[in-house]
């Protein structure tokens, strides 16, 4: 159905919450439109505050986070490593400081930010109490646990080869 | 569910069920999306709509993948027809920015927390 039927079917803030439709602009209208919008999109980011800049930094983690939590498989581009990386630098901290901060060692920091350690049980709860609850432990340990998972499954024929002289029993089945 | 397509483009995505859809175009050097499309079934339109706030939920979702993307620079605009602009400021707080409307910072956080939490 045409826009100009639906008006008359339904009033605009009906339709407005509903549509959004697409409007065609000549070429020149559409940079004339966009520059407008890059201005008032540039004076309005001006008046932006530290802590909505902050929050909005954080939203974003939690939310890749989370999508990252629900893929099916571990991703080779995401880690523990990749989400603190980011988490420091949405800060805008020096590595330093952070890791005084949380009560590690620089080199430790460095250590699972480059994925050379898995992180230990406190740093999940470490994180969620600096980011003051914004990101939970939960999702900290649900992308390290990604992570085992992704180092054990590269591994998994070379240790099933070293672990199998340890096992003397098995059942009878195999589902 | 709603469903991501990237098949067309990197640039060009398109989410859709039986019941809404919505088609963004990116803009990552403005760090925006652009609502191109959005529309939801009929049976959720008008006065005897069976669910409330279709829209507003479509809108929050792609406020949610410009926030995921382009973290605190993150933006959401649509081009209004002319007869829907102020009724786009009053339900969902977007700005004017000359024939277009947006949202950043603190007014598209707010419509993630209001449709999405």
């Amino acid at each position: 159905m045409s826009y100009k039927k639906l008006l008359k079917e339904f009033t605009p803030e009906e339709l407005a919450e509903s549509f959004i439709f697409p409007v065609r602009l000549s070429a020149k209208q559409k940079k004339i439109a966009d520059q407008q919008l890059a201005e008032a999109i540039k004076k309005s980011r001006e008046e932006m505050t530290d802590a909505e800049r902050l929050t909005g930094s954080l939203m974003g983690l939690k939310f890749r986070m989370q999508d990252y939590i629900k893929a099916d498989k571990p991703d080779e581009e995401y880690s523990f490593g990749y989400f603190l990386k980011l988490y420091i630098a949405l800060l805008e901290r020096k590595r330093r400081k952070f890791a005084a901060e949380i009560g590690i060692d620089e080199t430790l920091l460095s250590q699972f930010i480059n994925r050379h350690r898995l992180p230990p049980d406190y740093m999940p709860i470490r994180l969620e109490l600096h980011s003051n609850k914004s990101i939970p432990a939960e999702y900290w340990l649900k992308i390290i646990e990604k992570d085992r998972e992704r180092e054990m499954l590269s591994n998994k024929a070379a240790m099933i080869k070293k672990e199998k002289r340890f096992v003397t029993g098995r059942i009878s089945v195999s589902l | 569910m709603v469903q991501k397509d990237f098949t067309n483009s990197v640039k060009f995505r398109k989410l859709a069920d039986g019941h809404r859809l919505v088609s963004i175009i990116d803009f990552p050097k403005e760090f925006r999306l652009e609502m191109h499309l959005l529309c939801v079934s009929h049976e959720n339109m008008g006065k005897g709509k069976r669910f409330e706030g279709i829209a507003g939920c479509l809108i929050a979702f792609v406020a949610g993948i410009a926030i995921e993307k382009y973290f605190d620079q993150a933006c959401i605009s649509l081009l209004p027809k002319t007869e829907l602009r102020s009724h786009y400021k009053n339900k969902y707080g977007m700005l004017d920015g000359g024939s277009q409307l947006f949202l950043e910072g603190l007014r598209l956080q707010a419509i993630v927390n209001m449709y999405l939490s």
